[in-house]
């Protein structure tokens, strides 16, 4: 998985992605007195985008011939899984970044609970799961042409957030601090997912 | 498994009304046999090996090998940014094998630097590094002497007589006459292989 991280680092196509958030997390948190939860949720969702940027950064920053070496060296879906875990790692580490920096700034109206934190902390892996999922499912080589993966990916996203499916439901829950078991269940379940099904068409792919 | 590598019917096509780009091929390719593969640009030698080596899948018909294969295209479109003994360790290749396969292939000084600031015979030889480690019964080598010099197609000319010796199977594509003796050779034309001379 290392040798992906490293590709993606120094192929610096990690930097788009991770301005992008950062420009997020400045809008949201410009203003004061944010409410932690319902920040929280905004800055999730903003993380589904976010995070399909950084996967398809992540799994184009390596050319196909490579993972064509290293499936043959060490099989399909170990070169697959070990790459879609890379951008998962990457995400992860947004995710945390999402909910450390402002609690660190002390930028919400009131300090922040450890349930809360926790909350905020899954809301956005799941939603990064989301994002991570999609680009796979959207990337080479499953998709050749990246233009064409880019809009799969925005009609995919559309998609959800008309049908009010995760990571809209968790949006809503945690705007009006309802409960969110049930909504974090559903859209880890949608990451989970689409993250499996990315890892099948993929091995189906030359 | 008594064979190598075999071929049953084998077709190949990119896109599912294109025209095959190999029609019904049948071969077998015995251990300890070196099979050269020759024939215009374009007339199917490359994905003949990717087949072979199992990086494509046939569109129909079956390809058995006796094991795993090493494979080694002619090169790569971008050089990814890491060193030789990065990508060679991401490969898989144990640190020790990556550096004697680079000391006999004339690579070892070239180990540490980029790929994408090496020459392209430099990026050749880690390729075909790759391929050979691990010590795989089937070899599948896309041009492999394309891009050498004359030291380095003697080091991997040994290294490929070494290995034919200790059994393995040998299929390589070649434009002319590489410095290793091939016990045959197909040619491929037109979809087919067009002959086939001892």
């Amino acid at each position: 998985m290392t040798v992906w991280l490293v590709v993606l680092a120094r192929s610096a196509r990690f930097l788009g992605p991770l301005a992008a958030l950062l420009l997020l997390l400045l809008l949201v948190y410009l203003y004061e007195d944010n409410p932690v939860r319902d920040s929280y949720g905004s800055t999730a969702l903003y993380l589904v985008p976010i995070a399909a940027w950084m996967t398809l950064a992540l799994l184009d920053a390596t050319d196909p011939q490579v993972r064509e070496l290293a499936a043959v060296r060490r099989g399909r879906l170990r070169t697959d899984t070990e790459r879609v875990a890379a951008a998962l790692a990457v995400v992860a580490a947004l995710a945390v970044l999402a909910v450390a920096a402002p609690a660190a700034a002390g930028a919400f109206e009131r300090a922040p609970t450890a349930g809360d934190l926790a909350v905020g902390l899954l809301a956005h892996l799941a939603c990064g799961a989301i994002g991570v999922g999609l680009a796979a499912c959207a990337a080479r080589p499953v998709v050749a042409r990246p233009a064409v993966g880019a809009a799969a990916i925005a009609g995919a996203l559309l998609v959800l957030v008309v049908l009010g499916a995760p990571p809209m439901s968790l949006l809503d829950a945690l705007h009006d601090d309802g409960p969110t078991a049930g909504p974090l269940i559903a859209a880890g379940a949608l990451g989970a997912a689409l993250v499996a099904a990315a890892l099948a068409l993929m091995g189906r792919r030359e | 498994m008594t064979r190598a590598l075999r071929f049953h019917g084998v077709v190949k096509r990119y896109g599912r009304r294109a025209a095959p780009v190999l029609a019904d091929v049948d071969l077998e390719v015995r251990p300890g046999e070196v099979v050269r593969v020759t024939g215009a640009n374009g007339s199917g030698k490359t994905t003949l090996l990717r087949l072979a080596a199992g990086v494509s899948r046939p569109s129909a018909g079956r390809v058995e090998r006796g094991g795993r294969a090493g494979w080694a295209p002619d090169r790569l479109d971008a050089a990814p940014p890491l060193s030789a003994r990065e990508l060679l360790r991401a490969l898989g290749v144990a640190p020790g094998e990556a550096a004697a396969l680079a000391e006999r292939l004339g690579f070892a000084a070239w180990l540490d630097g980029r790929l994408a600031h090496d020459s392209s015979g430099t990026l050749h030889k880690v390729l075909l590094a790759q391929a050979l480690a691990g010590d795989p019964p089937l070899l599948v080598l896309d041009e492999p002497w394309a891009g050498l010099d004359e030291d380095a197609r003697a080091a991997l000319a040994t290294v490929l007589a070494e290995r034919r010796e200790r059994g393995a199977a040998l299929l390589l594509s070649e434009h002319g006459a590489g410095p290793l003796a091939a016990d045959r050779t197909l040619t491929v034309g037109a979809g087919r292989i067009e002959a086939a001379a001892p």
